[in-house]
């Protein structure tokens, strides 16, 4: 295996691996902050957000679906010794890792069942820009409203008409986070 | 009997199956001193087992065991990677250590002073028990009847 | 309903001191080690670790040592540490045709490949309690007959070869896994099997006596009972190939059983299958009538009604974990679901009281 396929684990499991989860936790509870991870690195092109999701969310029991620049043979490796979690097609995956132009169509991967809607895939989107600029947002967790950057408002729209069952995002930039599970919606002006 | 070179898939499973009392005493006699770094820290977990069905159908899941896993590269470039069955971090970094060092000039000596000393423990284990449960095999006297 | 109520720290911690004293008990006696626990106890060992579902000895031992012999209450501190525990992967499944047995017997065939290995057994024991053992200590050596480790075949396949018994086929399905997905009815053999291996072994030999009693009887034989060391191979995707990564004890169970044939299938011998962790064997042969018993549907046989063909009352209600977990808790306070009962009761006497006084006028 290359080097970069081996190195960018944490030195400290436990105590890197909690600290990233609360932050994942809350980004997800407070849709639109952005929140910062650290002490993982993977390969490029993942970004050192994306990198600590992996490290800390993925284990043999996840499959995961690398699309466009991500789906490379050194990405895989650093994956698969890190975590052993498996891949598979977008279809089936739990976690999606790719760019908006990567991603689409939504309609392709999980979004649960009326039974159990939380068998859903979580996307994982690199993005180039992540600010608290943008569109505005509301939903659980949002006290009133928030700006953030999103690459599309589709990507919004897609979670409408399907809750309770839906995706779940997460928006990575760099080490910087922000969640957009499926509850939250467009600010209409 | 003793085989001469082992590959790299048997000599892992030795170090795995070893206990760890004498693969560090094993270890420590040898002395090789190298830097090397980290890639993945020592770590205890579990593997889930899996068996058949009926012996030879469909798998299902058993039951888990403890092992322990590290993997270090040295500055040379050689990768180790060790695997030990419970809970031992310590275990695991020497498997990983003799991993790596078993792909440099240390090979002969580790082959001799750490290899081949814990194949035979493991082999006169085996045979111990193979002959304690052969002493204990049926013999059956049949009686020939009279017609 | 439940009410976070203040107070009883200092009672607790008292309770959990005692406790600690009385797990030592008297100071006089010599303290039991782990070491000794593993060495001597180690059919307790075995149990813990079959029903924790974890094979690691040193751990099961301090578990019992912790629970002070209370074996459930040990199943519940390995299952907890379990959890604890990052799960490296799956391992391939385990080659039981090429154990090295310890014990292997057979109650169909007398003279087999191989032979009748009997084992460190009780079954030829007086059963007489021995007084030297308290007073002398244990001292006999095994004796021992030189011989090469080697792998037994099983003896099932002889069977195989005349057609006479079902074959087990492999589809190559990936199994479900238990301590992953909740447990859904219908359940399927594999989910069966993982269940039933980690079930508690009081449970399954009364499920398993019933059916010889005749509550879905199946005629099992014991085909072959082996018990012995099989190594645990898994691939380490780093590598691109796999290791042998340890060794563990098993007790297999092939139980054959007679079966008249039905609409599905001809007559010949069916199977029940028992695989456990350890040196176990009371709970492997239960394990097998249990699995033989729930594949009634698949045989085509009649559903009788009876417990052990129930998968979901068995698979429910086997492992003493979640049971344990669920009796016991009526013991904590429940002081406001109480005290509605209580109103309840109250309401519905002076319902009853008033009723009374008018059919009297």
């Amino acid at each position: 295996m290359e080097k970069s396929s081996l190195r960018g684990g944490y030195t400290n499991l436990p105590i890197q691996s909690s600290l990233n989860f609360r932050e994942i936790m809350m980004a997800m509870a407070k849709p639109g902050e952005i929140r910062t991870l650290t002490g993982g690195f993977g390969p490029e092109p993942l970004s050192i957000s994306t990198s600590n999701i992996i490290l800390t969310l993925c284990d043999p029991e996840t499959k995961i679906s690398l699309l466009g620049k991500y789906d490379r043979e050194f990405v895989r490796d650093w994956i698969v010794f890190h975590t052993n979690a498996t891949f598979s097609l977008p279809t089936e995956a739990d976690f999606v890792i790719g760019t908006w132009k990567d991603i689409k169509p939504l309609s392709q991967f999980k979004c649960g069942t009326e039974e159990y809607p939380d068998r859903s895939a979580t996307i994982i989107l690199e993005t180039e820009k992540l600010e608290n600029l943008g569109v505005n947002l509301r939903g659980p967790g949002i006290k009133t409203s928030i700006e953030l950057t999103i690459p599309d408002r589709e990507l919004l729209h897609f979670n409408q008409s399907l809750y309770p069952m839906g995706l779940d995002f997460f928006l990575c930039c760099d080490d910087k986070l922000s969640g957009l599970p499926r509850s939250t919606r467009l600010v209409e002006t | 009997m003793q085989k001469k070179n082992w590959s790299r898939k048997e000599w892992l499973s030795i170090l795995a199956k070893s206990d760890l009392d004498s693969l560090s005493t094993l270890w420590k006699k040898v002395q090789i001193n190298a830097e090397y770094e980290f890639f993945r820290k020592p770590e205890i977990g579990t593997v889930m087992v899996r068996g058949r069905s009926g012996g030879t159908g469909n798998s299902f899941n058993l039951g888990e065991i403890t092992v322990s896993r590290c993997s270090v590269g040295l500055q040379t470039g050689e990768q180790g990677y060790g695997y030990i069955q419970g809970r031992s971090t310590e275990g695991a970094t020497i498997a990983a250590l003799v991993d790596a060092f078993m792909q440099t000039s240390h090979k002969k000596l580790i082959e001799q002073k750490i290899l081949k000393p814990l194949d035979a423990i493991h082999k006169r284990n085996k045979k111990d028990l193979a002959s304690k449960a052969e002493a204990t095999k049926v013999d059956f006297f049949t009686l020939a009847r009279k017609s | 309903m439940y009410v976070a109520v203040k107070g009883g720290e200092k009672a607790i911690d008292n309770a959990h001191a005692w406790l600690s004293e009385l797990r030592r008990g008297d100071e006089n006696v010599l303290e039991l080690s782990v070491d000794q626990i593993r060495e001597q106890l180690s059919l307790a060992v075995n149990r813990v670790m079959s029903e924790g579902s974890l094979f690691d000895p040193d751990l099961a031992a301090l578990a019992i040592k912790q629970s002070r012999g209370d074996l459930i209450e040990a199943i519940f501190l390995i299952r907890a540490y379990r959890t604890t525990l990052p799960r490296f992967g799956y391992s391939a499944p385990i080659n039981t045709d090429s154990m090295q047995c310890t014990r292997r017997i057979s109650a169909t065939f007398k003279d087999i490949p191989g032979g009748q290995i009997l084992g460190p057994t009780f079954d030829y024991t007086h059963r007489l309690l021995d007084f030297k053992l308290a007073a002398e200590g244990n001292r006999t050596k095994a004796q021992s007959q030189k011989t090469e480790a080697k792998s037994t075949p099983h003896i099932t396949e002889f069977l195989n070869k005349e057609g006479l018994i079902q074959t087990e086929n492999d589809d190559g399905s990936d199994p479900p896994d238990l301590t992953r997905e909740p447990l859904e009815i219908p359940a399927n053999r594999a989910i069966r099997l993982q269940a039933l291996s980690r079930s508690d072994e009081g449970f399954l030999l009364g499920l398993a006596y019933s059916t010889q009693r005749g509550y879905a009887r199946n005629h099992a034989f014991v085909g072959e009972l082996r018990i012995g060391i099989c190594s645990v191979e898994m691939d380490i995707p780093e590598l691109g190939f796999s290791i042998e990564i340890g060794e563990i004890e098993v007790t297999e169970c092939e139980t054959v059983n007679q079966f008249v044939g039905s609409k599905k299938e001809p007559p010949q011998f069916t199977r029940g299958y028992g695989l456990v962790f350890g040196q176990t064997e009371r709970k492997a042969i239960s394990m097998a009538l249990v699995d033989r018993a729930m594949r009634w549907k698949e045989l085509g046989e009649e559903n009788k009604n009876a417990p052990a063909q129930d998968a979901e009352f068995v698979l429910y209600h086997c492992d003493n974990i979640q049971a344990t977990g669920f009796l016991e808790h009526i013991k904590l306070p429940h002081y406001v679901d109480f005290q509605s009962e209580i109103e309840l009761v109250r309401k519905l006497r002076k319902a009853a009281d008033q009723n009374k006084k008018q059919e009297g006028k």
